[in-house]
């Protein structure tokens, strides 16, 4: 095997970095070893990036290397996200094509930001069959990328901007401190942010003027739910967290708790916001943070109860670790179709919790599951039922039957409070709305090759030309 | 011209809190054109479309009467809601 500037060539292939001439090429020497079987020559494109676990705080999970499966330039960038720190950027990856540097440095806060952002959108791309989801600008064809700022501005905050086509990440100093907080840092605030750039390019008009509180809840709770379901994504994580809480979900641990560093650094001590929690439409406020924590609480809940169902039925064939790792799978892509085939306009909790339970119920999950789902958001007074909830109230749910349902299984429920102040009131957003259509991802694995020819017979490819296959791709998809 | 500036929103939510308040009337002529400057361009501006950008809600009284500008924080330091910040907060 060659490796040479992110393309790991097979024999028989082989690839040079963009402003390496021929005569380089022809001087690197590759093995030939005789084969007794004939094997397809692979291309293996992508790079390495160290990132951060958690945070800075999570000393327990720290730094890791993470490898990004497809062609990154130097940046980072590639068709759907530049990278943007004036005075660093672009950062050049090393002969090996990977980017690796000290993760408390402009470079690393780059590598980090980067890594985490494609692994989260990659992640819901994942989810879709691998159709590509427009940002909310790519439309009639234009395949402009997100622009990301690691070191964003000075202040607390870390954004979503439609209006500027970028994610911007703050960085500050807490009172009382001397040591800097980068938002850049966090996985959760990487993954929040990017979540509601891919929510607002599949739900453009949820930020529009005229929704509901509960319209920018159920954004803020995709955001929150997107970093909990990044990590549940990662298998060294998922284990870290098992190790930690035994496998009960509502023990104190780094998952529940979002943007650790961050929250303690505004003076919270149980991170930003907790989505291990008990809250009720009653309970909060009409702000659409507040609002959004009885949503992700409640889909929190019903992760917790069908891995406990999960974890029992299949004890005997999986580990612990692959059954939390699917069930978040499976619950993740759950609560992304039932986004996704929500009203386009003014989406309430309980429009979301009725399309979970349809689909749940089209594609044959047990009925428990639907138990669950009902069980904890009327306890959280999104849903009311038709027929008392007597297993919910006395604690008899039989948590082994897969059949079990309390009451019935029903696949549409009322809301709870229609007139709830979360329902009246409107959020204080402008934006706009539009449609969109995700037609089939198609690989263009053959171009990739005709690429790879290229370079082997000498020529110079720009940068443009590496993504323009991706970026044709795209355009293809964003019309 | 008298203004009221009320924060909210941002990463971390919570409830609006008022973060200025000052009459014009009685500063000095380049604090008081300051602000009345940043007004007069934030008038102009249409607020960011996203999620978690920290907004400010400016009540103005003047001859006019009373009106309410929106703005967001954007990240650019010329944005002129920092300049209204920083004249508005100054001791």
């Amino acid at each position: 095997m060659l490796e040479t500037n992110g393309l790991t060539i097979a024999e028989g292939m082989r690839s040079v970095p963009r402003d390496i001439s021929a005569e380089f090429f022809e001087s690197i020497e590759v093995e030939a070893r005789p084969r007794p079987i004939p094997s397809p020559a692979g291309v293996f494109l992508g790079s390495r990036f160290k990132i951060w676990k958690q945070d800075p705080t999570v000393g327990t999970l720290g730094c890791r290397l993470t490898y990004i499966p497809q062609l990154v330039l130097d940046g980072p960038r590639d068709a759907r996200f530049t990278t943007v720190l004036p005075g660093t950027t672009p950062v050049v990856r090393n002969a090996t094509g990977d980017f690796i540097f000290d993760c408390v440095s402009p470079e690393g806060d780059c590598a980090n930001t980067y890594a985490v952002l494609r692994q989260t959108l990659t992640m819901y791309e994942r989810a879709r069959s691998g159709a590509a989801i427009p940002w909310a600008w790519n439309r009639n064809g234009n395949t402009e990328p997100i622009s990301c700022f690691p070191h964003g501005f000075a202040g607390a905050n870390a954004f979503y901007s439609r209006t500027q086509k970028a994610l911007r990440f703050g960085r500050f100093t807490p009172s009382g401190s001397t040591t800097e907080v980068f938002t850049c840092r966090s996985l959760d605030i990487l993954a929040h942010e990017c979540g509601h750039a891919i929510l607002d390019g599949l739900k453009p008009g949820w930020l529009g003027i005229g929704n509901p509180p509960q319209t920018g809840g159920l954004h803020e709770a995709f955001g929150d739910l997107t970093a909990i379901f990044l990590a549940l994504s990662q298998l060294d994580q998922v284990e870290a967290f098992l190790a930690m809480t035994k496998g009960d979900l509502h023990k104190k641990n780094f998952l529940a708790q979002l943007a650790e560093e961050f929250g303690a650094g505004i003076g919270r001590d149980m991170g930003l916001r907790n989505a291990d929690n008990d809250l009720k439409l009653s309970e909060v406020s009409n702000e659409v943070h507040s609002v959004s924590q009885v949503f992700t609480g409640g889909i929190y809940d019903v992760l917790a109860d069908i891995y406990t169902f999960e974890k029992f039925r299949q004890s005997l064939t999986k580990d612990p670790a692959q059954v939390l790792l699917e069930t978040a799978q499976h619950l993740r892509n759950l609560v992304l179709n039932a986004f996704v085939q929500a009203p386009d306009v003014g989406a309430t909790y309980a429009s979301v919790v009725n399309k979970m339970l349809s689909i749940s119920h089209a594609q044959g999950d047990p009925a428990i599951y639907r138990t669950f789902i009902r069980n904890r958001f009327t306890f959280r007074e999104v849903v009311i039922s038709s027929n008392p909830l007597n297993a919910m109230a006395t604690g008899t749910i039989n948590i082994n039957d897969a059949n079990f349902v309390d009451g019935e299984d029903a696949l549409a429920m009322e809301m709870a409070f229609p007139h709830h102040p979360s329902m009246m009131a409107t959020q204080d957003r402008s934006g706009c709305c539009g449609t969109m259509q995700l037609p089939e991802y198609m690989q263009a694995e053959q171009k990739l090759h005709d690429n790879l020819r290229r370079l082997i017979d000498g020529e110079t490819l720009t940068d443009q030309e590496m993504l323009l296959d991706e970026t044709e791709r795209l355009r293809a998809e964003f019309t | 011209m008298k203004i009221v500036i009320n924060r909210s929103g941002g990463l971390a939510g919570g409830e609006p809190e008022e973060v200025a308040r000052v009459d014009t009337s009685g500063l000095t002529p380049s604090r008081a054109e300051a602000i009345e400057g940043a007004v007069r361009e934030l008038r102009q501006r249409t607020p960011e479309i996203g999620a978690d950008l920290i907004q400010y809600e400016i009540v103005v009284q003047d001859r006019m009467g009373q009106s309410t500008i929106v703005a967001t924080e954007d990240g650019d330091p010329r944005n002129p809601v920092y300049k209204l910040l920083n004249a508005a907060s100054a001791p």
